[in-house]
């Protein structure tokens, strides 16, 4: 309770007699240092997070495409491989680096559209470096491994691509020893023998590898014997790995055989 | 202790940290200014003021480290002010809502002169016809209004107290007169 003395004391005083009585100090420097340099790295953090979200984004931008097979509407599939989770993400965490570099001393003089402008820009042009170096390929298959709710492209591919009946086959290319026989592997690990028919381009075949997940436009030669006749293909291998592409083009010299009787079917590229 | 009224606010923050007892020649010199601030950004009593007033120079005290050099000390000083006091507000859940004080009616005068409406006559009858339209405003505008009219700060000043880009306050200035303006408007009185 004040007391009439209290009463009759200047606020200065009053404010002295405070940071005596408590042994009030100002804080370090150091404190403010670390302050606005954390505020800094939260800021570098966030943009960084968000770059990482944008790559993903890319990636499901580039790959969804390719992913649905032609004849068949893109919606509503084309919905589910819109990357929602990377777009919340890139929007929270462009927001706060938002908000931390106008936490930062004289953050607050830049204008709203300035900031996200920059902010923005640093992640995006930060987020193609990360696409391009295959981070956002890793990111987006940890993703659809271990985030239920995240769409998983190859499960896109699959639903769409593997329907031998309707004369599309999706699988892995498994190449034998004479490299004139090919076999394609299904997603349910059934094994088809391919023919390739004249209508496909020389640089599709040129480009085959072992291993390599393609979706074949086609129709079926013999249902026991799973024998497929592939008029067209097209890789379903994820653009934008990295570095270090899984299939170099020009390492086959020799074509594999090919039959006629694709003439009546549209390419799918 | 030396005579310290002549240094500057900045020379003063530097001592302060060497002697809290020049801490009190800060103090002095905003204690006055500070007072009138608070009120004019809310209703509240004396004691509540001084109160306020002990909770902003200890902050300030306790915060003399952080002061960035490249702002004025008056800048950064109404800064903690006006943010420990809209705590303050909230806390107690008042609205900000801004009083005349005994000095006003000069820079209501004034500010009828920027409006173009002051007559020699007329003088207090605008001033009175101004501090009805001020009350009126929302926070925003009517804060950053008290900031250039009563304390006198440029918009670079007004800025750092804020801690607003310089193109939102001059933005909010522009508004905040333009609803003046249409207020006066709506009571006859012509706005040049």
């Amino acid at each position: 309770m004040a007391t009439s003395m209290d009463n009759q004391k200047t606020i200065s005083e009053k404010v002295l007699n405070r940071i005596m009585d408590a042994k009030t100090a100002p804080r370090s420097r150091l404190y403010f240092m670390l302050r606005n340099s954390g505020m800094w790295l939260l800021a570098f953090l966030s943009i960084v997070l968000g770059a990482l979200a944008i790559s993903s984004f890319i990636f499901r931008a580039v790959n969804t495409g390719p992913a649905l097979r032609p004849g068949l509407p893109p919606i509503p599939e084309i919905l589910l491989a819109v990357p929602f989770l990377w777009i919340i993400c890139i929007a929270v965490f462009g927001y706060l680096a938002y908000r931390e570099v106008r936490s930062t001393r004289r953050g607050y003089r830049y204008e709203l559209t300035t900031l996200l402008l920059a902010t923005i820009l640093a992640s995006g042009a930060l987020g193609i470096v990360f696409y391009a170096t295959g981070v956002g390929f890793m990111l987006d298959r940890a993703a659809a491994h271990y985030l239920p709710f995240h769409t998983d492209l190859e499960r896109v591919q699959r639903d769409r691509w593997l329907a031998p009946r309707e004369g599309f086959l999706v699988g892995a290319v498994r190449l034998q020893e004479d490299e004139d026989t090919y076999i394609l592997q299904d997603p349910e690990d059934i094994e088809w023998t391919i023919t390739f028919a004249t209508t496909i381009p020389d640089e599709k075949l040129d480009r085959l590898e072992e291993g390599q997940r393609i979706g074949v436009e086609g129709e079926i030669l013999d249902i026991e014997a799973h024998t497929f006749l592939a008029c067209d293909i097209r890789s379903l291998e994820f653009e934008g790995r990295g570095f270090v592409p899984p299939h170099t083009p020009g390492e086959r010299k020799n074509l594999p055989p090919r039959t006629n009787g694709c003439e009546d079917v549209r390419p799918l590229d | 202790m030396d005579n310290h009224t002549l240094d500057t606010d900045e020379e003063l923050v530097r001592l302060s940290l060497r002697d809290k007892q020049l801490f009190g020649v800060l103090v002095a010199r905003y204690e006055h200014k500070l007072s009138s601030y608070i009120y004019r950004l809310g209703k509240l009593g004396q004691e509540d003021i001084e109160d306020l007033l002990q909770e902003i120079f200890l902050k300030v005290y306790q915060n003399l480290n952080g002061f960035d050099q490249s702002l004025k000390f008056s800048s950064w000083i109404y800064r903690i002010a006006h943010n420990e006091t809209m705590v303050f507000f909230r806390r107690r859940r008042i609205r900000p809502h801004g009083h005349l004080i005994p000095d006003s009616e000069e820079v209501l005068a004034q500010m009828a002169s920027e409006f173009n409406l002051a007559r020699d006559t007329e003088v207090h009858h605008d001033a009175e016809l101004l501090a009805a339209a001020l009350e009126k405003l929302p926070e925003e505008y009517r804060e950053i209004l008290v900031l250039q009219f009563f304390e006198h700060k440029s918009y670079d000043e007004i800025s750092d107290i804020l801690a607003l880009p310089p193109g939102t306050v001059s933005t909010r200035i522009r508004r905040a007169k333009k609803r003046i303006a249409d207020d006066l408007r709506a009571h006859g009185y012509v706005y040049g």
